[in-house]
């Protein structure tokens, strides 16, 4: 940004102020043109996870993958009728719905189209079709069975099917494509839970799971289809309820709860914050101007973001909201410094404190711009976002403010509430900083002490999700046998081939996993839709026509079935053999496509095929982490390259909390290092940069040791919170250190930063007030956190004389 | 009548898994809401089926002997069996065809049991779609209802009071494209033939005669 001319008559709109504006408004044009434009807000953590070269593109958060794409539906409420008629009546509405990829709620989901497929395909499809299943012997003992069945009042299969399927295989693939391991019928024919107080439907979205969007217009739409049918039936006596599971619908209430309460906490925090500021200034200008340099770090930030990664994340915008607060004390110590009438006006007072700000921006701009230098996208976002939004605020602040203040304010200054200080704040006894010593070394002792250090990795514990619901969830899930959210295999492989014969060759060691207690169902793509090699092998099981009549007349003999009979049956089993095999892309909508598409997944932006096994009622994990090289497990059967891993999703994420952690620790500790440098190299003055970094670390660690002491388990959001507490405590400590003589600019100085500690404790201690526990931790970091940096920072403030001696060079 | 859902509880756990339609069994369960359906003892007015069905309701017996002629495409020679039909209040119904290719079929409550050479099958009436609409059938019948006989069935009465016939068509598509139709005739009270064709040409005709205490079916205290 050019210098503006420099022009003390105040008079606005010189030359140099218009360019300052113009750069300005132009600046904050672009950045809005730019997110209207090209501005992509991801909400789902895909892209806050790092990058993981080889396995990029799978999804780690439990709301993805195919058990991420089911609803669980609950009617309760009214007769058991009722409630079934309600569940049939759900069905028919959301068959109609595009979001829909399948709706089932225990009726068989059969229409002619799906029973016509089957039959036609059903010696590719059963896995019954073996050599054996078609010699003189096994035939004998279907067309016994087939014979029984044409005499018997309940027949084992409808005796339509009899000429053309004798060996039953049409049953055998409605079977395996309809089984829902554990769900239970009720009086009605529809799932019931296992009191039978409630109907039970299961929704498959074609949406992902964290596309919280769609999920949030499709769940709305259920609940107004099941209003409506509720109308439409006229349930008298006790109305029915419908009640919601699954990852999305959580997801989408959480995401709902936070909104409400951010929107509701955030209103009520700048409402006093705007009380605070015109209480302190007596005058309305300060509570708008304050509110620019942070409205333009925000639009710069997210720009800038979006120009460099092409999207902003959610979770990345919202972090780096919250730690550019630090973007409020800017102004405020502007307005403070601009007290009375001064020669040189606002501007003068800007240029004044610029070498203060601008320390205090650029050392917690070094921070940031290491966390943006990481591989981890969303931190990554984040420290671009943080960097660029304190630049900016610092920036206008600088230029854009001053010439912005009412011009009647410009030269007349901005008179202070009084605010009574003791004498003992501005000059510390000598004891006092003994006892922030003792203090910061008792801290130091608590947080070694503390073993193992308190860690929340959970993100799920800091979730708004009421305990009911979550319950409401597991007893659904239970009812209806789903499997497992958090684990599950996933095979990748180039073609669909590979990784259905991958599946394939996984069965075995799946079905002796279960065998030995350590799992209890599986499911996995291929008993779906066999892979090509099998439906060849099964092919080649069938026998010729010419054959399998000899063998049908030797078997059926003595049963009394006519001449010919069976010629039906001849002739699909010779058009079978020649017969086109079926591959994922060839399937009519419906029931097969309905369940193979969760299971697999073709290849969106990476290379792969994703073959996903789900794992039911997992009861060793170690076995299924302990996978075993594919090949050894497998045989050669496993094409080369597969690739075959167990996924924990609640272990994912996990990890993708440590890391995110970890991260932000070790660049926040080479940040206090460089941040040093960076205090020696501009100020030259080792003693107050050692000052300035002493009272950042003591601040921190009194901080920490508080919420230890507290008994509050860090998690990510306390993280967070440091990194804003660090950015205030650098800011309180470079003004704090500011070599200063006169007695009444000292003073200023103090209330300066007083008055910035005190508008970050209103918000973030009415955040703390907060009863979602994301706000809560924020707040009750803060809070301390300002607390004690301001301690800190004062008591580590040079002494009068000692600043005056300690300033061997003008400020810089 | 208990309910269907008070009986589910106490029935075994052993299951049968869902499979399409058992037409065969809609014919004769037919037979079990003729069986159960109160006596109405309204006045014989209204239209012939109305007659009909109060004249059943009051006179069925509650034991049937019949024979069973099965005509079957798939079959050199039609197959004919002698057997018995039994009612036990308050819902329970068993059919049972002796001889060495017989079976017992008993229906108690929402559960079928079908006993063929030793072996057992229990199957959840609940599970098979095909025969809701006879479940539907059999509670409008229990109420007296012919309206909801009507929704479920394209119904035709033709004869008279002491030779009727009655056609019963469903009007669910899937089901009536396995059971096109069913046809029971008798005279007052009393039945005499039920015919069934199902889909592929299997067709049973049951022609029923009065029982003689001495040949009660076995299931059948």
């Amino acid at each position: 940004m050019p210098r503006p001319v420099r022009t003390d008559t105040g008079r606005p709109m010189t030359p140099g102020v218009r360019a300052i504006l113009g750069l300005w408004l132009g600046g904050l044009l672009l950045a809005a043109l730019l997110l209207v434009l090209r501005g992509e807000l991801i909400t789902d953590l895909r892209g806050f996870t790092p990058d993981l070269g080889d396995t990029a593109g799978i999804p780690l958060d439990p709301g993805a993958g195919p058990a991420g794409r089911m609803l669980l539906l609950a009617v309760e409420g009214g007769s058991a009728e009722q409630r079934a008629v309600a569940s049939d009546a759900l069905v028919d509405a959301l068959r109609a719905d595009p979001a829909v990829a399948r709706v089932r709620n225990g009726r068989p989901e059969l229409d002619d189209r799906a029973l016509e497929f089957v039959l036609a395909h059903r010696y590719l499809l059963s896995p019954r079709v073996t050599p054996g299943q078609f010699t003189t012997e096994a035939l004998s003992a279907h067309l016994g069975e087939r014979r029984e069945d044409l005499s018997s009042a309940v027949p084992r299969m409808p005796r339509e099917l009899i000429a053309r399927d004798p060996t039953a295989e049409s049953l055998a693939v409605l079977e395996q494509l309809t089984a829902q391991a554990g769900a239970e019928r009720g009086a009605h024919g529809v799932w019931v839970s296992a009191d039978g107080g409630r109907a039970l439907l299961l929704v498959q979205t074609i949406a992902e799971g964290m596309d919280l969007d769609a999920q949030a217009g499709l769940l709305e739409r259920l609940r107004d289809q099941f209003r409506a049918l509720e109308a439409e039936h006229a349930v008298a006596e006790r109305s029915l309820g419908l009640r919601i599971g699954g990852p999305a619908a959580i997801a989408v209430a959480a995401r709902d709860g936070i909104r409400g309460e951010v929107a509701r906490f955030s209103l009520l925090a700048s409402l006093a914050l705007a009380a605070l500021l015109l209480g302190v200034f007596r005058s309305p200008h300060p509570v708008w101007l304050a509110a620019l340099p942070l409205g333009s770090a925000v639009l710069a930030g997210a720009a800038a973001v979006t120009l460099v990664f092409g999207h902003l994340h959610g979770i990345a915008l919202a972090f780096g909201v919250t730690v550019l607060g630090i973007a409020l004390d800017y102004p405020l110590h502007l307005f403070v410094h601009h007290d009375r009438a001064r020669s040189g006006g606002v501007r003068a007072v800007a240029r004044e404190l610029w070498p203060a700000i601008a320390l205090g921006a650029a050392s917690t701009m070094l921070v940031y711009a290491l966390m943006a230098l990481t591989d981890f996208s969303g931190m990554a976002q984040m420290g671009l976002f943080v960097l660029v939004g304190i630049a900016v605020a610092a920036a206008t602040t600088r230029w854009v403010l001053p010439v912005l203040i009412p011009s009647h304010l410009q030269h007349a200054g901005m008179p202070l509430a009084r605010v009574a200080l003791p004498a003992w704040v501005l000059h510390p006894p000598r004891v006092a900083r003994a006892g922030l010593g003792g203090l910061v070394l008792a801290a130091v002792a608590v947080i070694a002490t503390t073993s193992p250090f308190p860690w929340e990795d959970d993100l799920a514990a800091l979730s708004p999700i009421p305990e009911e619901q979550v319950a409401l969830d597991r007893d659904l899930r239970e009812a209806l046998g789903l499997p497992d959210v958090r684990h599950a295999l996933l095979v990748t492989a180039p073609t669909a081939e590979q990784a259905l014969r991958a599946s394939e060759a996984l069965a075995p060691w799946l079905d002796a996993l279960r065998a030995a207690g350590g799992l209890g169902h599986f499911d996995h793509p291929a008993r779906v839709l066999p892979s090509q090699a099998a439906q060849h092998a099964r092919q080649a099981a069938l026998p010729e026509p010419g054959v399998l009549r000899e063998r049908l007349a030797r078997a059926g003999n003595g049963l009394g079935f006519s001449e010919g009979a069976f010629e039906p049956f001849v002739e699909d089993v010779a058009r079978a053999r020649e017969q086109a095999l079926l591959e994922p892309e060839g399937l009519p909508d419906g029931l097969l496509r309905g369940a193979l598409e969760p299971l697999l997944v073709p290849p969106e932006a990476g290379p792969s095929w994703m073959a996903w096994i789900r794992l039911g009622g997992v009861r060793d994990p170690q076995a299924l982490g302990a996978l075993p090289d594919p090949d050894a497990l497998v045989g050669a059967r496993l094409p080369a390259e597969a690739s075959l891993r167990h996924v924990d999703f609640r272990q994912a994420s996990e990890d993708l909390v440590t890391g995110f952690r970890d991260q932000a620790l070790e660049r926040l500790g080479i940040g206090l290092v460089a941040i040093l440098v960076l205090l020696l190299l501009v100020t030259r003055a080792p003693r107050r940069s050692l000052r300035i970094l002493a009272a950042v670390v003591s601040g921190l660690l009194l901080t920490v040791a508080t919420l230890i002491l507290l008994g509050v388990s860090l998690s990510l959001f306390h993280l967070i919170a440091l990194l804003l507490v660090t950015g205030l405590c650098l800011d309180y400590a470079v003004f704090f250190s500011r070599p200063l003589a006169d007695a009444a600019a000292r003073r200023r100085n103090f209330v300066s930063v007083f008055v910035c500690a005190l508008s970050t404790l209103v918000v973030f201690g009415l955040l703390g007030l907060s009863s979602l526990p994301v706000l809560q931790a924020m707040g009750l970091t803060v809070v301390p956190g300002v607390v004690f940096s301001l301690l800190a920072a004062a008591l580590l403030a040079p002494a009068r004389g000692a600043a005056a001696a300690g300033m061997r060079h003008p400020e810089p | 009548m208990p309910s269907g859902t008070t009986r589910r509880t106490e029935r075994n756990n052993e299951r049968v898994r869902p499979r399409p339609a058992l037409a065969g069994t809609a014919g004769w369960l037919l037979l079990l809401t003729l069986l159960l359906a109160a006596p109405a003892g309204a006045a014989p007015d209204g239209d012939l089926l109305d007659r009909v069905l109060q004249a059943l309701a009051r006179d069925a017996p509650r034991q049937l002997a019949f024979t069973e002629t099965r005509d079957d495409p798939l079959l050199d020679l039609p197959e004919t069996r002698e057997g018995h039909l039994a009612f036990e209040p308050p819902d329970t119904l068993v059919r049972s065809i002796a001889g060495p290719g017989g079976e017992t079929v008993t229906i108690e409550g929402r559960q079928l049991v079908v006993e063929r050479r030793g072996s057992r099958r229990t199957i959840d009436l609940d599970e098979q779609p095909g025969l809701d609409a006879f479940a539907n059938l059999f509670r409008a019948l229990l109420g007296a209802d012919r309206a909801a006989l009507e929704a479920d069935f394209e119904l035709a009465v033709s004869g008279e009071p002491d030779a009727w016939q009655l056609e019963l068509v469903p009007r669910d598509r899937a089901l009536r494209r396995m059971l096109p139709s069913l046809e029971l005739s008798g005279s007052h009270g009393e039945l005499h033939h039920l015919i069934t064709v199902e889909a592929g040409g299997h067709t049973s005709r049951m022609r029923f005669h009065a029982a003689s205490e001495a040949d009660a079916p076995p299931g059948a205290d």
